[in-house]
């Protein structure tokens, strides 16, 4: 599935390569299947790692920016995660922090890609409004998850 | 409590070799797995390239047809306008024409039995009149010559039911011709069945024959029809001159003109 989600990203990059950013689909299945599946903890953290390293390798020419950047949130995102109760990882909690993490991502990527262009803002918009979809779809699927795990 | 001292130490590591694997940025070897990377996702980029290239070639077809679109509406209103600026310089010329080809005259009779079909003026022969030069109040048609004596004249009022006026509608451009019932009214006849008639447009001599010039003013159309006796519609015409009430007039002297 990270795969999948992985290619699709890279999709939507080249449809809008010099206009706007893809949304991060990779790192939000990353961060939506890391915390659902607890026992496979390594099997995501690498998963983030080489799926960055990928984005690197084709977009950014930096290889490992994306890479540390997707291991080191998924690191952070993991362990806020598990420090609160089961009964508290309500779907809105997971929205907030899946945000949070969506958007210190967009921040660093967008300051890479965009710091000292002119059209940043209809890029930026473009980026946002993707990527709220995105966001809402992953919420949906951790909705799907919660009710299954009967808290 | 489930011991997470080995996550964190394989998060930091990966977090660390993404670090160094910075250091790596611009070499050769980077540039060489970007570029078999970039060949091997070749085909399977293929659809995004083709959905952008499409895209893009939609916007440009968009903004292709704005532009023309906005280019012929300039082209349109530049084109009206020198269509106006010709005609403008027709109707000076023709004018010019008239005024200086023209001269006032008086009405002197008008009998009560032909009151609506002739006048006589008292200009004739001597002055340069001839037979068929239009007659003229306030700028408008109404009637031309009949017949000339030494000083004296005849004119053929347009209200007459002998005389048959080619006309042009001026804002649509449709040819008909006025026609008169001898009772003071004036008709529009054999317009085409397409045409948008409407309340209050002008109406010229049409250029056909070379009996009157084109372009002279005879009234404007009123919002009454009627079926003649042979089922033809007439529009009802409301005459630029007053009929009733012929003093002054003016003739417009075709011979002086050529």
């Amino acid at each position: 599935m990270l795969i999948f989600f992985l290619f699709l990203q890279n999709f939507f990059q080249v449809t809008f390569s010099g206009w706007a950013l893809a949304p991060d689909l990779f790192f939000l299945a990353v961060i939506s299947k890391g915390i659902t599946d607890e026992r496979h903890f390594d099997r995501y953290l690498w998963g983030a790692f080489l799926g960055g390293l990928f984005l690197d390798l084709r977009w950014t020419g930096i290889p490992g920016f994306s890479a540390s950047i997707y291991s080191a949130l998924f690191l952070i995102f993991r362990f806020l995660w598990v420090i609160i109760p089961k009964e508290g990882r309500v779907p809105a909690l997971f929205l907030g922090f899946s945000s949070a993490m969506i958007g210190i991502s967009a921040i660093l990527r967008l300051l890479l890609f965009y710091s000292g262009r002119p059209t940043i803002v209809p890029a930026v918009a473009v980026f946002f409004f993707l990527t709220f979809f995105a966001l809402l779809i992953s919420w949906a699927y951790y909705v799907n998850f919660y009710r299954g795990q009967n808290v | 409590m489930e011991n997470r001292q080995p996550q964190i130490i394989s998060g930091l590591c990966a977090v660390a070799l993404g670090l160094l694997l910075t250091l790596s940025t611009g070499s050769a070897p980077v540039f060489k797995v970007m570029g078999w990377l970039g060949a091997g996702l070749e085909l399977v980029e293929k659809p995004a390239v083709s959905l952008r290239e499409l895209y893009l070639e939609s916007r440009g077809w968009v903004r292709e047809r704005e532009d023309i679109l906005s280019r012929l509406d300039m082209l349109e209103r530049e084109n009206d306008s020198l269509f106006l600026a010709l005609h403008m310089k027709e109707a000076i010329d023709l004018r010019e024409s008239i005024m200086s080809s023209s001269i006032d005259s008086m009405a002197d009779l008008r009998l009560p039995l032909s009151w609506w079909d002739t006048i006589r003026i008292d200009r004739g022969g001597i002055d340069g009149v001839s037979p068929g030069d239009p007659v003229l109040q306030d700028g408008f048609l109404i009637g031309r010559i009949s017949s000339v004596e030494t000083s004296r004249s005849w004119v053929s009022l347009i209200s007459s039911s002998s005389e048959m006026i080619p006309v042009v509608i001026r804002e649509t451009r449709d040819v008909g011709v006025v026609v008169g019932d001898g009772l003071g009214g004036l008709w529009l006849r054999y317009v085409s069945d397409g045409s948008q008639i409407k309340e209050g447009m002008m109406l010229d001599t049409a250029l056909i024959g070379e009996s009157i010039p084109a372009g002279i003013p005879v009234g404007s159309l009123l919002g009454e029809t009627k079926n003649d006796d042979n089922g033809i519609l007439e529009y009802k015409v409301l005459p630029g001159g007053a009929l009733s009430k012929i003093y002054g007039i003016r003739i417009f002297r075709r011979g002086s003109d050529k």
